[in-house]
Protein backbone atom coordinates (compact mmCIF):
# COMPACT_ATOMS: atom_id res chain seq x y z
CA UNK A 1 0.00 0.00 0.00
CA UNK A 2 1.43 3.32 -0.99
CA UNK A 3 0.28 5.55 1.78
CA UNK A 4 0.35 9.33 1.80
CA UNK A 5 1.99 9.79 -1.55
CA UNK A 6 0.00 7.74 -3.91
CA UNK A 7 1.77 7.18 -7.17
CA UNK A 8 0.09 7.46 -10.45
CA UNK A 9 1.14 3.96 -11.06
CA UNK A 10 0.41 3.59 -14.71
CA UNK A 11 0.02 -0.15 -14.82
CA UNK A 12 -3.03 0.07 -17.03
CA UNK A 13 -4.52 2.28 -19.66
CA UNK A 14 -6.18 4.45 -17.06
CA UNK A 15 -2.85 5.27 -15.55
CA UNK A 16 -1.34 5.83 -18.94
CA UNK A 17 -3.94 8.38 -19.91
CA UNK A 18 -3.77 10.10 -16.57
CA UNK A 19 -0.01 10.29 -16.75
CA UNK A 20 0.02 11.78 -20.21
CA UNK A 21 -2.54 14.36 -19.24
CA UNK A 22 -0.69 15.47 -16.18
CA UNK A 23 2.85 15.54 -17.39
CA UNK A 24 3.92 19.08 -18.19
CA UNK A 25 5.40 18.70 -21.61
CA UNK A 26 6.47 22.31 -21.75
CA UNK A 27 9.62 21.17 -20.05
CA UNK A 28 10.54 19.15 -23.09
CA UNK A 29 10.08 22.17 -25.33
CA UNK A 30 12.49 24.17 -23.24
CA UNK A 31 15.03 21.41 -23.36
CA UNK A 32 15.13 21.16 -19.59
CA UNK A 33 14.54 17.48 -19.64
CA UNK A 34 17.19 14.88 -20.41
CA UNK A 35 16.19 11.43 -21.58
CA UNK A 36 18.36 8.42 -20.82
CA UNK A 37 17.44 5.13 -22.47
CA UNK A 38 18.31 2.00 -20.50
CA UNK A 39 18.35 -1.31 -22.38
CA UNK A 40 18.89 -4.57 -20.56
CA UNK A 41 18.99 -8.34 -20.73
CA UNK A 42 19.49 -11.17 -18.23
CA UNK A 43 20.04 -14.92 -18.24
CA UNK A 44 21.01 -14.96 -21.90
CA UNK A 45 22.64 -18.35 -21.22
CA UNK A 46 24.90 -18.59 -24.26
CA UNK A 47 21.98 -18.02 -26.65
CA UNK A 48 24.15 -16.86 -29.52
CA UNK A 49 21.87 -18.14 -32.29
CA UNK A 50 18.07 -17.95 -32.29
CA UNK A 51 16.27 -20.78 -30.48
CA UNK A 52 16.33 -23.87 -32.73
CA UNK A 53 13.42 -24.62 -35.06
CA UNK A 54 12.26 -27.63 -33.08
CA UNK A 55 8.58 -26.94 -32.65
CA UNK A 56 9.19 -25.42 -29.22
CA UNK A 57 7.48 -22.23 -28.19
CA UNK A 58 10.57 -20.05 -28.63
CA UNK A 59 11.71 -21.42 -31.97
CA UNK A 60 13.34 -18.89 -34.26
CA UNK A 61 13.40 -16.20 -31.58
CA UNK A 62 16.30 -14.22 -30.06
CA UNK A 63 20.00 -14.45 -30.99
CA UNK A 64 22.78 -11.87 -31.00
CA UNK A 65 22.31 -10.73 -34.60
CA UNK A 66 18.66 -9.79 -34.10
CA UNK A 67 19.33 -8.16 -30.76
CA UNK A 68 22.19 -6.13 -32.22
CA UNK A 69 19.98 -4.86 -35.02
CA UNK A 70 17.29 -3.88 -32.54
CA UNK A 71 19.76 -2.09 -30.29
CA UNK A 72 21.40 -0.29 -33.20
CA UNK A 73 17.98 0.94 -34.33
CA UNK A 74 17.35 2.38 -30.87
CA UNK A 75 20.82 3.95 -30.78
CA UNK A 76 20.08 5.65 -34.09
CA UNK A 77 16.99 7.27 -32.55
CA UNK A 78 18.18 8.10 -29.07
CA UNK A 79 21.10 10.20 -27.86
CA UNK A 80 21.80 8.58 -24.52
CA UNK A 81 21.62 4.81 -24.52
CA UNK A 82 23.06 2.47 -21.89
CA UNK A 83 23.09 -1.33 -22.21
CA UNK A 84 23.23 -3.64 -19.19
CA UNK A 85 23.11 -7.35 -18.41
CA UNK A 86 22.16 -8.95 -15.11
CA UNK A 87 24.14 -12.17 -15.24
CA UNK A 88 24.05 -15.82 -16.30
CA UNK A 89 25.73 -14.92 -19.53
CA UNK A 90 27.27 -18.40 -19.68
CA UNK A 91 25.90 -21.92 -20.11
CA UNK A 92 22.97 -23.28 -22.03
CA UNK A 93 24.08 -23.96 -25.59
CA UNK A 94 27.05 -25.85 -27.05
CA UNK A 95 28.76 -22.51 -27.72
CA UNK A 96 29.71 -22.45 -24.05
CA UNK A 97 30.83 -26.08 -23.99
CA UNK A 98 32.96 -25.58 -27.09
CA UNK A 99 34.40 -22.12 -26.58
CA UNK A 100 34.14 -21.54 -22.83
CA UNK A 101 32.34 -18.19 -23.04
CA UNK A 102 34.49 -16.50 -25.67
CA UNK A 103 31.60 -16.04 -28.12
CA UNK A 104 29.34 -14.66 -25.38
CA UNK A 105 31.86 -12.08 -24.10
CA UNK A 106 33.15 -11.04 -27.53
CA UNK A 107 29.56 -10.81 -28.72
CA UNK A 108 28.54 -8.60 -25.79
CA UNK A 109 31.52 -6.33 -26.45
CA UNK A 110 30.42 -6.04 -30.07
CA UNK A 111 26.86 -5.28 -28.95
CA UNK A 112 28.32 -2.43 -26.91
CA UNK A 113 27.30 -3.50 -23.44
CA UNK A 114 28.26 -0.93 -20.81
CA UNK A 115 28.00 -2.91 -17.59
CA UNK A 116 27.08 -6.45 -16.50
CA UNK A 117 26.90 -8.32 -13.24
CA UNK A 118 27.65 -12.00 -12.69
CA UNK A 119 25.18 -14.79 -12.13
CA UNK A 120 25.71 -18.19 -10.56
CA UNK A 121 26.22 -19.83 -13.95
CA UNK A 122 29.02 -17.43 -14.78
CA UNK A 123 31.02 -19.65 -12.42
CA UNK A 124 30.29 -22.78 -14.48
CA UNK A 125 33.75 -22.67 -16.02
CA UNK A 126 35.22 -21.97 -12.61
CA UNK A 127 36.97 -18.79 -11.61
CA UNK A 128 39.73 -19.49 -14.13
CA UNK A 129 37.18 -20.02 -16.88
CA UNK A 130 35.66 -16.61 -16.18
CA UNK A 131 39.01 -14.84 -15.93
CA UNK A 132 40.13 -16.41 -19.20
CA UNK A 133 37.39 -14.52 -21.06
CA UNK A 134 38.07 -11.15 -19.45
CA UNK A 135 40.53 -9.96 -22.11
CA UNK A 136 37.56 -10.09 -24.53
CA UNK A 137 35.34 -7.85 -22.38
CA UNK A 138 35.15 -4.23 -23.51
CA UNK A 139 32.64 -3.52 -20.74
CA UNK A 140 32.65 -3.47 -16.95
CA UNK A 141 31.56 -6.17 -14.53
CA UNK A 142 30.15 -5.01 -11.20
CA UNK A 143 29.39 -6.95 -8.03
CA UNK A 144 29.10 -5.40 -4.60
CA UNK A 145 28.24 -8.27 -2.27
CA UNK A 146 30.88 -10.82 -3.30
CA UNK A 147 34.30 -10.34 -1.82
CA UNK A 148 36.59 -11.65 -4.55
CA UNK A 149 39.78 -10.02 -3.28
CA UNK A 150 41.45 -13.39 -2.66
CA UNK A 151 40.64 -14.72 -6.12
CA UNK A 152 41.91 -14.26 -9.66
CA UNK A 153 38.66 -12.41 -10.45
CA UNK A 154 39.63 -9.42 -8.34
CA UNK A 155 41.10 -7.25 -11.14
CA UNK A 156 38.01 -7.73 -13.32
CA UNK A 157 35.15 -6.99 -10.94
CA UNK A 158 34.27 -3.53 -9.70
CA UNK A 159 32.09 -2.55 -6.80
CA UNK A 160 30.28 0.02 -8.94
CA UNK A 161 30.74 2.21 -11.99
CA UNK A 162 29.38 5.66 -12.76
CA UNK A 163 28.21 6.30 -16.31
CA UNK A 164 27.94 9.95 -17.24
CA UNK A 165 25.65 10.39 -20.26
CA UNK A 166 23.88 13.51 -21.44
CA UNK A 167 25.12 15.29 -18.32
CA UNK A 168 23.39 12.76 -16.11
CA UNK A 169 25.34 10.65 -13.64
CA UNK A 170 24.09 7.09 -13.39
CA UNK A 171 25.56 4.91 -10.65
CA UNK A 172 25.52 1.19 -11.43
CA UNK A 173 26.28 -1.61 -9.00
CA UNK A 174 25.69 -5.36 -8.91
CA UNK A 175 24.24 -7.83 -6.41
CA UNK A 176 24.68 -11.58 -6.64
CA UNK A 177 22.81 -14.55 -5.27
CA UNK A 178 24.07 -16.74 -2.43
CA UNK A 179 26.44 -19.25 -3.99
CA UNK A 180 26.43 -21.92 -1.29
CA UNK A 181 24.28 -24.86 -2.33
CA UNK A 182 23.99 -23.40 -5.82
CA UNK A 183 27.52 -23.31 -7.18
CA UNK A 184 29.91 -26.18 -6.39
CA UNK A 185 32.60 -24.97 -3.95
CA UNK A 186 35.47 -25.81 -6.26
CA UNK A 187 34.10 -23.48 -8.96
CA UNK A 188 33.86 -20.40 -6.71
CA UNK A 189 36.62 -21.06 -4.21
CA UNK A 190 37.54 -17.96 -2.23
CA UNK A 191 34.47 -15.90 -3.18
CA UNK A 192 32.81 -14.62 -0.01
CA UNK A 193 29.10 -13.79 -0.16
CA UNK A 194 27.64 -10.93 1.86
CA UNK A 195 24.08 -9.89 2.61
CA UNK A 196 22.70 -8.11 -0.49
CA UNK A 197 20.41 -5.79 1.46
CA UNK A 198 23.04 -4.24 3.73
CA UNK A 199 25.74 -4.19 1.04
CA UNK A 200 23.29 -2.84 -1.52
CA UNK A 201 22.15 -0.13 0.86
CA UNK A 202 25.69 0.95 1.66
CA UNK A 203 26.74 1.22 -1.97
CA UNK A 204 23.52 2.90 -3.13
CA UNK A 205 23.80 5.57 -0.46
CA UNK A 206 27.45 6.11 -1.32
CA UNK A 207 26.56 6.54 -5.01
CA UNK A 208 23.59 8.81 -4.38
CA UNK A 209 24.84 10.99 -1.58
CA UNK A 210 28.62 11.09 -1.74
CA UNK A 211 29.20 10.54 -5.43
CA UNK A 212 26.18 12.63 -6.40
CA UNK A 213 24.63 10.22 -8.87
CA UNK A 214 21.34 11.41 -10.33
CA UNK A 215 20.04 7.87 -10.43
CA UNK A 216 21.23 4.56 -9.04
CA UNK A 217 20.70 1.29 -10.88
CA UNK A 218 21.20 -2.13 -9.36
CA UNK A 219 22.01 -5.03 -11.69
CA UNK A 220 20.73 -7.94 -9.65
CA UNK A 221 20.98 -11.68 -10.01
CA UNK A 222 18.98 -12.27 -6.83
CA UNK A 223 15.74 -13.30 -8.51
CA UNK A 224 12.45 -11.40 -8.84
CA UNK A 225 10.60 -12.77 -5.82
CA UNK A 226 10.15 -15.97 -3.86
CA UNK A 227 7.47 -17.57 -1.73
CA UNK A 228 10.20 -18.53 0.71
CA UNK A 229 11.89 -16.00 2.94
CA UNK A 230 14.83 -15.39 0.61
CA UNK A 231 16.17 -12.02 -0.48
CA UNK A 232 14.86 -11.07 -3.93
CA UNK A 233 14.51 -7.91 -5.98
CA UNK A 234 11.15 -7.22 -4.37
CA UNK A 235 12.66 -7.61 -0.88
CA UNK A 236 15.69 -5.51 -1.82
CA UNK A 237 13.46 -2.72 -3.13
CA UNK A 238 11.37 -2.58 0.03
CA UNK A 239 14.21 -2.81 2.54
CA UNK A 240 16.60 -0.23 1.10
CA UNK A 241 16.59 3.29 -0.26
CA UNK A 242 18.61 5.29 -2.78
CA UNK A 243 18.10 2.62 -5.45
CA UNK A 244 15.91 3.87 -8.32
CA UNK A 245 15.88 0.91 -10.65
CA UNK A 246 16.55 -2.79 -10.18
CA UNK A 247 17.29 -4.76 -13.35
CA UNK A 248 16.94 -8.35 -12.29
CA UNK A 249 17.70 -11.90 -13.37
CA UNK A 250 18.02 -15.50 -12.19
CA UNK A 251 14.30 -16.34 -12.02
CA UNK A 252 13.85 -15.98 -15.82
CA UNK A 253 10.84 -13.79 -15.13
CA UNK A 254 8.92 -12.33 -18.05
CA UNK A 255 7.22 -9.09 -17.10
CA UNK A 256 4.75 -7.40 -19.43
CA UNK A 257 5.80 -4.21 -17.77
CA UNK A 258 8.22 -3.23 -15.06
CA UNK A 259 6.92 -3.32 -11.52
CA UNK A 260 6.70 -0.18 -9.42
CA UNK A 261 7.05 -0.41 -5.69
CA UNK A 262 8.20 1.81 -2.85
CA UNK A 263 11.34 1.67 -0.80
CA UNK A 264 11.75 2.04 2.94
CA UNK A 265 11.67 5.84 2.57
CA UNK A 266 8.42 5.66 0.61
CA UNK A 267 10.06 6.58 -2.70
CA UNK A 268 9.52 4.83 -6.01
CA UNK A 269 11.62 1.85 -7.05
CA UNK A 270 11.19 0.22 -10.43
CA UNK A 271 11.96 -3.47 -10.97
CA UNK A 272 12.25 -5.08 -14.37
CA UNK A 273 13.40 -8.42 -15.76
CA UNK A 274 13.56 -9.62 -19.36
CA UNK A 275 12.83 -13.36 -19.30
CA UNK A 276 15.84 -15.37 -20.46
CA UNK A 277 17.78 -16.45 -23.53
CA UNK A 278 17.70 -12.97 -25.03
CA UNK A 279 14.02 -13.47 -25.88
CA UNK A 280 13.28 -9.98 -24.60
CA UNK A 281 15.09 -6.69 -24.53
CA UNK A 282 14.02 -4.54 -21.59
CA UNK A 283 13.79 -0.83 -22.31
CA UNK A 284 13.31 1.88 -19.73
CA UNK A 285 13.51 5.55 -20.60
CA UNK A 286 14.40 7.82 -17.71
CA UNK A 287 13.47 11.50 -17.96
CA UNK A 288 15.43 13.89 -15.78
CA UNK A 289 14.27 17.39 -14.99
CA UNK A 290 17.12 19.82 -14.57
CA UNK A 291 16.60 22.82 -12.33
CA UNK A 292 18.37 24.93 -9.77
CA UNK A 293 16.14 23.85 -6.97
CA UNK A 294 16.27 21.00 -4.62
CA UNK A 295 12.67 20.23 -5.39
CA UNK A 296 11.50 18.74 -8.62
CA UNK A 297 9.09 21.08 -10.38
CA UNK A 298 7.38 18.54 -12.57
CA UNK A 299 7.46 15.77 -10.04
CA UNK A 300 5.07 17.53 -7.69
CA UNK A 301 2.31 17.01 -10.20
CA UNK A 302 2.95 13.35 -10.26
CA UNK A 303 1.17 12.44 -7.08
CA UNK A 304 -2.43 11.97 -6.28
CA UNK A 305 -2.79 13.62 -2.92
CA UNK B 1 3.73 -7.69 -28.41
CA UNK B 2 4.73 -4.33 -27.18
CA UNK B 3 3.34 -2.96 -23.99
CA UNK B 4 4.04 0.62 -23.35
CA UNK B 5 3.53 2.01 -19.94
CA UNK B 6 4.24 5.37 -18.59
CA UNK B 7 5.11 5.76 -15.00
CA UNK B 8 5.41 8.98 -13.17
CA UNK B 9 7.47 9.20 -10.13
CA UNK B 10 9.30 11.52 -7.86
CA UNK B 11 12.60 11.13 -6.23
CA UNK B 12 13.56 13.36 -3.41
CA UNK B 13 17.23 13.69 -4.04
CA UNK B 14 19.49 14.54 -1.16
CA UNK B 15 19.87 18.25 -0.78
CA UNK B 16 22.80 19.61 -2.65
CA UNK B 17 23.85 22.92 -1.27
CA UNK B 18 24.70 25.88 -3.45
CA UNK B 19 23.52 27.03 -6.82
CA UNK B 20 24.36 23.82 -8.65
CA UNK B 21 21.57 22.51 -10.80
CA UNK B 22 19.92 19.26 -9.88
CA UNK B 23 18.71 16.44 -12.09
CA UNK B 24 15.51 14.97 -10.75
CA UNK B 25 14.25 11.68 -12.10
CA UNK B 26 10.81 12.89 -13.08
CA UNK B 27 9.34 10.21 -15.27
CA UNK B 28 9.97 6.71 -16.51
CA UNK B 29 8.68 4.88 -19.54
CA UNK B 30 8.99 1.15 -20.11
CA UNK B 31 8.62 -1.24 -23.02
CA UNK B 32 9.75 -4.85 -22.87
CA UNK B 33 10.42 -5.79 -26.47
CA UNK B 34 10.28 -9.28 -27.90
CA UNK B 35 13.44 -10.06 -29.89
CA UNK B 36 12.14 -11.35 -33.23
CA UNK B 37 14.52 -12.32 -35.98
CA UNK B 38 12.98 -10.72 -39.05
CA UNK B 39 15.89 -8.29 -39.15
CA UNK B 40 19.42 -9.31 -38.25
CA UNK B 41 22.74 -7.55 -38.25
CA UNK B 42 25.08 -9.02 -40.84
CA UNK B 43 28.32 -8.06 -39.11
CA UNK B 44 27.21 -9.98 -36.03
CA UNK B 45 26.27 -12.90 -38.26
CA UNK B 46 29.76 -12.93 -39.76
CA UNK B 47 31.30 -12.79 -36.29
CA UNK B 48 29.31 -15.88 -35.20
CA UNK B 49 29.65 -17.88 -38.43
CA UNK B 50 33.14 -19.39 -37.92
CA UNK B 51 32.28 -20.54 -34.38
CA UNK B 52 29.02 -22.00 -35.58
CA UNK B 53 30.58 -23.93 -38.43
CA UNK B 54 33.20 -25.36 -36.06
CA UNK B 55 30.43 -26.88 -33.90
CA UNK B 56 27.88 -27.63 -36.53
CA UNK B 57 29.04 -30.97 -37.86
CA UNK B 58 29.13 -32.55 -34.43
CA UNK B 59 25.98 -30.89 -33.13
CA UNK B 60 23.88 -31.89 -36.12
CA UNK B 61 24.70 -35.57 -35.75
CA UNK B 62 21.49 -37.55 -35.32
CA UNK B 63 21.93 -39.95 -32.41
CA UNK B 64 18.44 -41.41 -32.16
CA UNK B 65 14.79 -40.56 -32.32
CA UNK B 66 11.93 -39.47 -30.13
CA UNK B 67 8.47 -40.97 -30.60
CA UNK B 68 6.30 -38.16 -29.19
CA UNK B 69 6.37 -34.66 -27.72
CA UNK B 70 8.04 -34.70 -24.29
CA UNK B 71 7.51 -31.82 -21.90
CA UNK B 72 8.97 -30.77 -18.57
CA UNK B 73 6.61 -30.03 -15.69
CA UNK B 74 6.48 -30.56 -11.91
CA UNK B 75 6.18 -32.81 -10.08
CA UNK B 76 5.93 -35.44 -12.87
CA UNK B 77 6.56 -35.05 -16.57
CA UNK B 78 7.11 -37.07 -19.70
CA UNK B 79 10.53 -35.50 -20.30
CA UNK B 80 11.58 -35.93 -16.67
CA UNK B 81 10.52 -39.59 -16.63
CA UNK B 82 12.42 -40.39 -19.82
CA UNK B 83 15.61 -38.63 -18.69
CA UNK B 84 15.62 -40.34 -15.27
CA UNK B 85 14.97 -43.77 -16.83
CA UNK B 86 17.78 -43.28 -19.36
CA UNK B 87 20.16 -42.40 -16.52
CA UNK B 88 19.15 -45.43 -14.44
CA UNK B 89 19.65 -47.76 -17.42
CA UNK B 90 22.94 -46.25 -18.56
CA UNK B 91 24.44 -46.16 -15.04
CA UNK B 92 23.84 -49.94 -14.90
CA UNK B 93 25.72 -50.36 -18.19
CA UNK B 94 28.68 -48.19 -17.13
CA UNK B 95 29.21 -49.82 -13.75
CA UNK B 96 27.81 -53.26 -14.51
CA UNK B 97 25.68 -53.25 -11.35
CA UNK B 98 21.97 -53.21 -10.60
CA UNK B 99 20.80 -49.60 -10.10
CA UNK B 100 17.54 -49.29 -8.16
CA UNK B 101 16.57 -45.80 -9.22
CA UNK B 102 17.84 -42.48 -10.60
CA UNK B 103 17.19 -38.90 -9.53
CA UNK B 104 17.77 -35.82 -11.71
CA UNK B 105 17.35 -32.31 -10.32
CA UNK B 106 14.60 -30.40 -12.12
CA UNK B 107 16.78 -27.35 -12.76
CA UNK B 108 19.38 -29.52 -14.49
CA UNK B 109 17.08 -30.14 -17.45
CA UNK B 110 17.38 -26.94 -19.43
CA UNK B 111 14.78 -27.36 -22.16
CA UNK B 112 11.03 -27.20 -21.70
CA UNK B 113 10.21 -29.75 -24.37
CA UNK B 114 11.68 -32.22 -26.82
CA UNK B 115 9.80 -32.53 -30.10
CA UNK B 116 9.15 -35.84 -31.81
CA UNK B 117 11.54 -36.88 -34.57
CA UNK B 118 15.29 -37.30 -34.92
CA UNK B 119 17.35 -36.29 -31.88
CA UNK B 120 20.59 -34.42 -32.58
CA UNK B 121 23.62 -34.26 -30.35
CA UNK B 122 23.03 -30.50 -30.14
CA UNK B 123 19.61 -31.07 -28.60
CA UNK B 124 21.15 -33.19 -25.85
CA UNK B 125 23.66 -30.38 -25.20
CA UNK B 126 20.76 -27.98 -24.78
CA UNK B 127 18.86 -30.44 -22.59
CA UNK B 128 21.90 -30.92 -20.35
CA UNK B 129 24.55 -28.27 -20.98
CA UNK B 130 26.24 -28.74 -17.62
CA UNK B 131 29.40 -30.76 -17.31
CA UNK B 132 27.87 -32.75 -14.47
CA UNK B 133 29.02 -36.33 -13.97
CA UNK B 134 26.82 -39.34 -13.43
CA UNK B 135 27.49 -41.04 -10.10
CA UNK B 136 25.98 -43.98 -8.25
CA UNK B 137 25.53 -43.75 -4.48
CA UNK B 138 24.72 -46.56 -2.04
CA UNK B 139 21.69 -45.25 -0.16
CA UNK B 140 20.20 -46.35 3.16
CA UNK B 141 16.55 -45.99 4.06
CA UNK B 142 17.43 -42.88 6.07
CA UNK B 143 19.32 -41.31 3.15
CA UNK B 144 16.43 -41.94 0.78
CA UNK B 145 13.91 -40.40 3.19
CA UNK B 146 16.05 -37.26 3.54
CA UNK B 147 16.41 -36.94 -0.24
CA UNK B 148 12.70 -37.54 -0.92
CA UNK B 149 11.81 -34.90 1.69
CA UNK B 150 14.07 -32.45 -0.12
CA UNK B 151 12.64 -33.39 -3.54
CA UNK B 152 9.11 -32.73 -2.33
CA UNK B 153 10.18 -29.54 -0.58
CA UNK B 154 11.44 -28.39 -4.00
CA UNK B 155 8.07 -29.28 -5.62
CA UNK B 156 9.25 -32.49 -7.26
CA UNK B 157 12.17 -33.65 -9.40
CA UNK B 158 12.40 -36.19 -12.21
CA UNK B 159 12.77 -39.70 -10.73
CA UNK B 160 13.13 -42.99 -12.56
CA UNK B 161 10.64 -45.86 -12.64
CA UNK B 162 12.32 -47.59 -9.65
CA UNK B 163 11.18 -44.95 -7.18
CA UNK B 164 7.75 -43.72 -6.19
CA UNK B 165 6.90 -41.09 -3.62
CA UNK B 166 3.48 -40.66 -2.07
CA UNK B 167 2.77 -37.17 -0.83
CA UNK B 168 0.07 -36.13 1.63
CA UNK B 169 -0.41 -32.52 2.75
CA UNK B 170 2.83 -31.52 1.02
CA UNK B 171 4.81 -34.05 3.09
CA UNK B 172 6.27 -37.39 2.05
CA UNK B 173 3.97 -40.06 3.47
CA UNK B 174 5.38 -43.16 1.79
CA UNK B 175 8.30 -44.23 -0.41
CA UNK B 176 8.45 -47.35 -2.55
CA UNK B 177 11.43 -48.84 -4.38
CA UNK B 178 10.40 -51.12 -7.24
CA UNK B 179 6.96 -51.39 -5.68
CA UNK B 180 8.22 -52.41 -2.24
CA UNK B 181 8.50 -50.43 0.99
CA UNK B 182 11.94 -49.28 2.14
CA UNK B 183 13.78 -51.82 4.27
CA UNK B 184 16.00 -51.10 7.25
CA UNK B 185 19.58 -52.21 6.73
CA UNK B 186 19.20 -52.55 2.96
CA UNK B 187 21.45 -50.62 0.55
CA UNK B 188 19.85 -49.20 -2.58
CA UNK B 189 21.94 -48.04 -5.55
CA UNK B 190 20.96 -44.60 -6.83
CA UNK B 191 22.17 -42.85 -9.99
CA UNK B 192 22.44 -39.07 -9.56
CA UNK B 193 24.37 -36.05 -10.94
CA UNK B 194 27.55 -35.18 -9.02
CA UNK B 195 26.16 -31.65 -8.60
CA UNK B 196 23.51 -33.01 -6.21
CA UNK B 197 25.73 -35.68 -4.64
CA UNK B 198 28.19 -32.91 -3.74
CA UNK B 199 25.54 -30.95 -1.89
CA UNK B 200 23.98 -28.85 -4.68
CA UNK B 201 20.40 -27.59 -4.21
CA UNK B 202 21.05 -27.85 -0.46
CA UNK B 203 21.45 -31.63 -0.44
CA UNK B 204 24.36 -31.46 2.02
CA UNK B 205 23.24 -34.72 3.64
CA UNK B 206 24.48 -36.60 0.53
CA UNK B 207 28.06 -35.36 0.70
CA UNK B 208 29.26 -37.97 3.22
CA UNK B 209 28.03 -40.89 1.11
CA UNK B 210 30.61 -42.89 -0.83
CA UNK B 211 30.51 -42.15 -4.59
CA UNK B 212 30.90 -44.59 -7.44
CA UNK B 213 32.03 -42.59 -10.43
CA UNK B 214 30.92 -43.55 -13.94
CA UNK B 215 33.50 -41.17 -15.43
CA UNK B 216 30.79 -39.95 -17.80
CA UNK B 217 28.89 -36.70 -18.04
CA UNK B 218 25.10 -36.86 -17.69
CA UNK B 219 24.98 -35.60 -21.27
CA UNK B 220 27.20 -38.47 -22.47
CA UNK B 221 25.08 -40.98 -20.56
CA UNK B 222 21.94 -39.69 -22.29
CA UNK B 223 23.66 -39.66 -25.68
CA UNK B 224 25.06 -43.17 -25.20
CA UNK B 225 21.70 -44.56 -24.12
CA UNK B 226 19.76 -42.91 -26.94
CA UNK B 227 22.37 -44.15 -29.46
CA UNK B 228 22.11 -47.67 -28.03
CA UNK B 229 18.31 -47.62 -28.34
CA UNK B 230 18.67 -46.37 -31.90
CA UNK B 231 20.98 -49.30 -32.68
CA UNK B 232 18.17 -51.57 -31.43
CA UNK B 233 15.74 -49.76 -33.74
CA UNK B 234 13.96 -48.09 -30.80
CA UNK B 235 13.05 -44.46 -30.29
CA UNK B 236 12.78 -42.99 -26.81
CA UNK B 237 9.14 -43.18 -25.81
CA UNK B 238 6.91 -41.05 -23.67
CA UNK B 239 5.92 -42.36 -20.28
CA UNK B 240 3.26 -40.50 -18.40
CA UNK B 241 3.57 -42.45 -15.14
CA UNK B 242 2.85 -40.47 -11.98
CA UNK B 243 5.87 -41.33 -9.88
CA UNK B 244 5.21 -38.62 -7.37
CA UNK B 245 1.64 -39.17 -6.18
CA UNK B 246 -0.17 -36.24 -4.68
Amino acid sequence: MISRRKFINAMGTGGLMLGVDLFPYRLFDKGEVTKITILHTNDVHSRIDPFPMDGGRNEGMAGLAARYRMIENIRAEEDNVLLFDSGDIFQGTPYFNFFGGEVEIKGMSKLGYDVATIGNHDFDGGIDGFVKQMPHADFDFVISNYDVSDTAMAPFLKEYVIKEVGGIRIGVFGLGIELEGLVPDKLCKGVVYHDPVSYGQRIATHLKEELRCDAVICLSHLGFKYEEDIVSDVVLAKETDNIDLILGGHTHTFLDAMVTTTNKSDQAVFINQAGFGGLMLGRIDLYFENNKKTKCQTCKNLFVE
Amino acid sequence: MINVIRILSVLLLPLIIGCKTVNHLAETENVNIEVVTDQVDQSMESFIAPYRSEMEEEMQQVIGSNASMLTKTRPNSTLGNVVADLLQDQAEVYLNIKVDFAVQNYGGIRINSLSPGPITKGEIFELMPFDNYLLVLPMTKKDIILLCDRIIELNGWPISRGLSIIVKDDQVSDIMINGLPLEDGKIYQMAIPDYIANGGDSCDFLTEIEQQHTGKYIREALTDRISYLESQGKPITSNNEQRIHK
